[in-house]
């Protein structure tokens, strides 16, 4: 009986070629179907990863980005956040060297100093321009360490050298009720910092303003607490962790109690607001999303017009053998097995195809399972439409049949 | 034709079987090629989003030292400055293989002169007093020597602020190493620049007295030399360059030619507060601030590359701009192009934050004052809001900064130029695309100037361009796949029509049709399924398709909470016309039928070839 | 010699969607093996019914056929067309996607019968038809009526039933082949022992025949015995 099939498939080179074109092409199209979608959404994956999208803390109005004074709750929060990544901040201070009398600060309150925690956050600073070996810098901004890195020029002037023990007395702002004006308070006490590095210098992001000294962000942290004087920070600014995930990034944002700008809101400091520059990445992940989507709500119709055309090519390919499946019955082979002779026939030649197709396809790389329910669908709609062809066969007598050939 | 329909008339089941292969066929086509082509489409509208910006830079050719004497040190103070041979031009830029979608470009800033509108620097204190300028006489508190700061008094405010007359500032021939006396009974007039902090024995005593964080400023002398310069950057000559800058108010003083300058460089006094930026440009998105989006428009539309072209009278306008003047969409804005500055971009001298770094020594070679060069009416067709960037603000746009095209002002061979300078990053730029940045490179590098340094930025499409290409090859390949399976299909559907009924041509022609007739009767009947399961088909698609569309058009996917710089261009829907459908549904058609056709005829011929009787001796046969 | 097929007051009807047909009324009969049995009759008078009830390809609708002295109803009737009884026909039906040599070992094959065997076994039956080697390997499309039939019946000796039905078997063949169809029938029943029934039209066949019936409008009657 197999000897048949054997004969078959190597006999009806044309038909079958047809057939097995079909069922590969039937498998190509699903697997490109896919593969699109897939394409698609490894873009999507690929633009949150190439297209970051960057956050700055502002005032209410959305005028401001640095200068702020944004609260230590907010910083916590966003420091402890899942849905964010390399948040940066930074809090300026002014410092003297020395402990000098209050009254006499005007003459001795020249420095600059920034707690950051990294190189970024202090404007244009990279851990190149850091006389540090890269992880030491990284761990300095890491660290709640009573250190600092102090500006070239700084060091030079006040003739200070890597391993000194400065003494610092600083100041910090503070927001007056009015706009324009901005008041300087002492902490209330000197703190001592080893300089363990030097820095290129650099004019600072806050307009005009060169930093002079580094110090890790959490020391600077400490410092507020020792003096009980509440931190804030003068510039925050971060990515979004998942930008795909981008609602429940801004979810937690609100959560976190950061509002949105409003540019009727008053000029003020307090850096309450959020600015989410993510309109590029909404605007093109849109763009993908809705071609995912197109693709996704054709495939119903898609798939089932390939599994119609599987089940009637099938079904017609079989009909089309009805003298044979006649002779086979006068032969005297039962309707089943008959029946099952073709339909394994059918499915060599289907499986054949399929697995062309699946190495055509290969190139693209499909997940297993995608190749699974691809072969699964197209083979099961080729059975169906056979099992239909021979089905209606079998109910038929061989007389019938075979009084009917085409 | 007649013997084709009672043949399909008698097997019902197949010919509906046939039928429904068609109609999957061409559906599975218009789909397809519905599905491609709006693909396509979003694809497009994803790529284009991405830009690929350079911006031009010139490297100097060397740094010029200048001394200039500092009061404060009493010590020449070391002025680099950088030095061109020559500037170039983005003419410079262009060589045949050089593929550019706009530009090069660099921009100039022009100044228009607006009194009739309400400045940003202004609205935010209408009445603040404008003392960093002046052009005033004045008189020592007392004898002093000007090398230090001294107390004047500010007797007549010959331009500037009126109210600054009778006000007690502090003054200091800062620049100047020799400075002469000023004697308390004489009236001096010159232009007075706020510049640095006080000095000398009066700042001590200060420092004495109380705690004073906020240091008073002085007044320092200009020289009334004109401000202009030629395109080359050489400065325009003026008899009073490098001459004196304080005068004393003597009896017909202002009939001299020294008094007759400063009465004309008064007339300018204050103007700035007048003013706003104008820039030229050949695409929106070639100005960095629009196309880092930190300005975006929010109203009405972005100029078009028509308008640009033709250098239509139109303008993107700033949201503040707008407000503050009570204009809407559509108004117009006179435009009066007074002066023009090729070193900077508008954010360099009109800050976000409301100042300004104004401009001296407006007035032309023989002491005029300079006139409004170009003056027309540009309708706004855009509002844009800016937010604050934070960084990077070198780009930083301009206060009241009114967006237009570069061709629609006619004098751009830099008319009243007071600043000149070679392409920076902030007002040279072009766009090239996406993708091709290592190819322009190699390119420039071979035939462009070797003094342009160029920065690019393409908003990751480089590292996304091999999932861009992907996506394009699958898109192409899915529709591929479609065509070839609607062939198979028709290859399919006419072996069983055509070569299965063999028999049936041999039999017509055994009984002495013509091959004409006969392949007329087997086509006919297999062209007319194919053309209605076809039509049937595509409009099937073309329906759907229309349908799912509209499902889909303008959801959005994003929550836009916190965004900032989303332009009413993004929320766009892609308006789904109805001809979207319609023509794929008619090129399927139209191929199928085409295709079903030709494939018929071709089996019909293979079957004609062969003789009836050979044909009917034997048994029914598989191929 | 025992009756291997008797019809007992056999009726067929055909029953289509619109219409039933009385093909066949009280039909009663027997065969025995060793001769050859020609149904006459004009077309549509029910012979090739009869012929496809006695292939067991259907059941009568009425009255009983005994095969073997067994109910045709109660036996395995594909297990008995592939072992008891073949059927040749005027069209020939041979498998076209086999060669000659292949149609003649199918049946063999079917019975598990191992292929060097059946491949031998196969030669001598489409010797015994009178077929020469050099047409083993022809398509069944590539070789004359006569020589067609004979591989039909070749193919249905190779089946080793004893039963051998044919309809219109000489009914598409030119006089000369016709003769020797109907002298390898003759031979199959006198010489091995087949029970041979041939329906046709065919006056030559029917005078071949050791019994011959009449069939008309579906009711069977002996012409001679």
């Amino acid at each position: 009986m197999l000897n048949y099939v054997w004969y078959s498939v190597k006999k009806r080179k044309l038909a079958n070629l047809v057939t097995v074109g079909i069922s590969v092409m039937l498998v190509v199209l699903l697997h490109l179907y896919f593969g699109s979608v897939r394409s698609y959404q490894n873009q999507l994956a690929g633009l949150s990863e190439n297209v970051p999208i960057y956050c700055q803390v502002s005032n209410l109005s959305g005028t401001l980005v640095n200068g702020l004074f944004t609260p230590k709750r907010i910083v916590d929060a966003l420091e402890q956040s899942d849905q964010v990544k390399e948040l940066s901040y930074m809090t300026v201070m002014m410092a003297g060297e020395g402990d000098f009398k209050e009254a006499e600060y005007s003459k001795y309150l020249h420095l600059y100093v920034v707690g950051a925690n990294n190189a970024k956050a202090v404007g244009e600073l990279t851990n190149d321009m850091i006389s540090m070996e890269p992880e030491a810098v990284d761990d300095f901004f890491a660290s709640d360490r009573m250190e600092c890195i102090v500006s070239e020029k700084v060091l030079k002037r006040r003739g200070w050298e890597i391993g000194d023990r400065i003494i610092l007395k600083c100041y910090y702002y503070d927001a007056s009720s009015e706009f324009h004006k901005l008041e300087i308070h002492p902490m209330g006490g000197v703190v001592e910092v080893e300089i363990v590095g030097t820095m290129e210098d650099l004019a600072g992001k806050t307009n005009a303003i060169s930093t002079d000294i580094v110090i890790p962000a959490r020391t600077v942290q400490n410092i507020f607490a020792q003096f009980e004087v509440p931190f804030f920070a003068d510039t925050v600014a971060f990515h979004v962790k998942d930008p795909l995930n981008l609602g429940a990034f801004k979810e937690e944002m609100q959560e976190i109690g950061l509002m949105e700008i409003s540019r009727e809101a008053a000029e003020s400091y307090p850096g309450c607001a959020l600015m989410v520059r993510d309109a590029n990445f909404i605007a093109s992940a849109t763009d993908l999303r809705h071609a995912i989507e197109l693709m996704q709500s054709f495939f119903p119709v898609v798939c089932v017009l390939l599994l119609m055309i599987g089940y009637v090519v099938s079904y017609l390919s079989g009909n089309s053998r009805r003298d044979e499946f006649a002779l086979l019955r006068l032969q005297g082979v039962k309707k089943g097995r008959a029946s099952l002779l073709f339909l394994a026939e059918q499915m060599l030649l289907v499986l054949l195809g399929n697995l062309v197709g699946d190495v055509a396809i290969a190139l693209t790389g499909p997940a297993v399972s995608t190749v699974a329910v691809v072969n699964g669908v197209i083979l099961t709609a080729y059975l169906i439409g056979a099992a239909a062809a021979y089905g209606r066969m079998s109910q038929s007598s061989v007389v019938y049949l075979l009084s009917t050939q085409h | 034709m007649k013997n084709s329909l009672k043949q399909m008339a008698r097997t019902p089941v197949r010919t509906a079987l046939f039928l429904v292969l068609m109609v999957a066929a061409a559906l599975l086509m218009t789909l397809g090629a519905c599905i491609w082509l709006k693909g396509n489409r979003t694809m497009a509208q994803y790529e284009d989003r991405f830009m690929t910006i350079g911006t031009v830079r010139q490297v100097p050719d060397s740094f010029e030292q200048t001394l200039e004497w500092n009061a404060e040190t009493k010590d020449y103070d070391v002025r680099k400055s950088a030095q061109y041979s020559s500037y170039y031009t983005p003419e410079d830029m262009l060589f045949p293989e050089a593929e550019y979608m706009a530009g090069p470009e660099q921009r100039a800033l022009y100044i228009s002169y607006g009194p009739a509108y309400l400045m940003y620097n202004v609205s935010l204190n209408p009445s603040a007093l404008s003392s960093s300028f002046l052009i005033a006489e004045f008189k020592p508190m007392e004898d002093c020597m000007p090398d230090e700061s001294v107390k004047i008094q500010i007797t007549k405010v010959v331009g500037g602020d009126q109210r600054m007359e009778g006000v007690v500032g502090n003054f200091c021939d800062h620049k100047n190493p020799s400075p002469k006396m000023l004697y308390k009974d004489k009236t001096y007039v010159t232009q007075l620049n706020t510049y640095l902090y006080i000095h000398g024995s009066m700042y001590d005593e200060l420092m004495k007295s109380k705690n004073e964080v906020h240091i008073g400023l002085e007044y320092i002398p200009a020289s009334l030399e004109t401000g202009l310069c030629r395109p080359d950057g050489s400065v325009v000559e003026d008899a009073f360059r490098g001459g004196e800058e304080i005068f004393e108010v003597t009896d017909g003083f202002y009939e001299t030619d020294a008094g007759k300058r400063i009465l004309n460089l008064a007339q300018s006094a204050g103007i700035w507060r007048q003013c706003q930026p104008v820039t030229g440009t050949n695409k929106t998105c070639l100005l960095m601030p629009f196309y880092n989006r930190q300005a975006y428009i929010s109203e009405g539309r972005d100029i078009s590359a028509e308008e640009y072209a033709l250098g239509s009278k139109v303008c993107l306008a700033p949201r503040t701009f707008m407000e503050n003047n009570g204009l809407v969409l559509g108004d117009r804005v006179k435009v009066q192009l007074l002066y023009t500055d090729t070193r900077v971009n508008a954010g360099r001298r009109f800050w976000l934050d409301g100042s300004i770094g104004f401009y001296s020594g407006l007035v032309d070679e023989n002491g005029d004052p300079l006139q409004v060069f170009e003056s027309s009416e540009y309708e706004v067709v855009g509002i844009y809001d800016v937010t604050i960037s934070g960084m990077d603000s070198i780009f930083d746009p301009g206060a009241d900064e009114l967006i237009v095209p570069m061709e629609s002002i006619e004098a751009r061979d830099g008319k009243n130029l007071l600043a000149c300078g070679p392409m920076t990053d902030a007002t040279s730029s072009f766009q090239i695309p996406n993708g091709s940045i290592d190819e322009f490179l190699k390119d420039f590098a071979e035939y462009g100037p070797d003094k342009l340094e160029i920065t690019f930025y393409d908003m990751g499409y480089s590292q996304l361009k091999a999932g861009i290409d992907n996506m394009k090859k699958i898109s192409l390949c899915l529709l591929a796949a479609g065509v070839i399976l609607t062939v198979l299909l028709l290859f399919f559907f006419s072996h069983l029509f055509i070569t299965k009924q063999a028999r049936r041509t041999a039999i017509e022609r055994s009984l002495g049709m013509r091959k004409d007739k006969c392949r007329w009767s087997m086509v006919s009947g297999f062209a007319l399924l194919v053309c209605t399961g076809a039509v049937i088909g595509s409009l099937a698609g073309a329906k759907i398709s229309g349908k799912v569309s509209v499902v889909n058009a303008g959801k959005s996917y994003y929550e836009t909470t916190y965004t900032v710089g989303l332009t009413n261009m993004d929320n766009e829907i892609v308006v789904e016309e109805a001809a979207d459908s319609r023509t794929p549904a008619l090129w399927s058609t139209v191929f199928i039928v085409a295709a079903g056709v030709g494939i018929a005829w071709a089996k019909m011929n293979r079957s004609l070839k062969r003789e009836p009787m050979q044909l009917l001796s034997e048994r029914q046969e598989e191929n | 010699m025992g009756k291997i097929i008797e019809a007992e007051k056999v009726g067929y009807i055909y029953q289509s969607k619109y219409q039933k047909t009385k093909a066949l009324t009280e039909v009663s009969c027997s065969f025995e093996q060793g001769r050859v049995y020609a149904i006459t009759g004009k077309s549509g008078s029910g012979k090739s019914t009869f012929l496809s009830l006695l292939a067991g390809l259907d059941v009568p609708t009425e009255g009983t056929l005994y095969i073997d002295g067994k109910d045709i109803r109660e036996i395995d009737r594909d297990s008995y067309r592939m072992n008891r009884a073949s059927v040749i026909y005027q069209a020939f039906h041979l498998f076209p996607l086999l060669t000659v040599l292949e149609n003649v070992m199918f049946p063999m094959q079917l019975q598990h019968v191992p292929n060097k065997e059946a491949k031998t076994r196969a030669q001598e039956f489409l010797s015994k038809v009178g077929l020469t080697e050099s047409l083993y390997g022809k398509m069944p499309n590539m070789i004359s009526g006569g020589e067609q039939q004979r591989v039909a019946i070749a193919r249905a000796m190779a089946s080793g039933g004893q039963i051998l039905l044919a309809d219109e078997p000489t009914g598409n063949l030119d006089s000369q082949n016709e003769k020797v169809i109907v002298d390898l029938l003759c031979k199959l029943a006198h010489e091995e022992n087949y029970a041979v029934i041939v329906v046709t039209h065919n006056q030559k066949v029917a005078e071949a025949a050791d019994v011959v019936y009449g069939m008309l409008d579906g009711a069977l009657e002996v012409v001679r015995e």
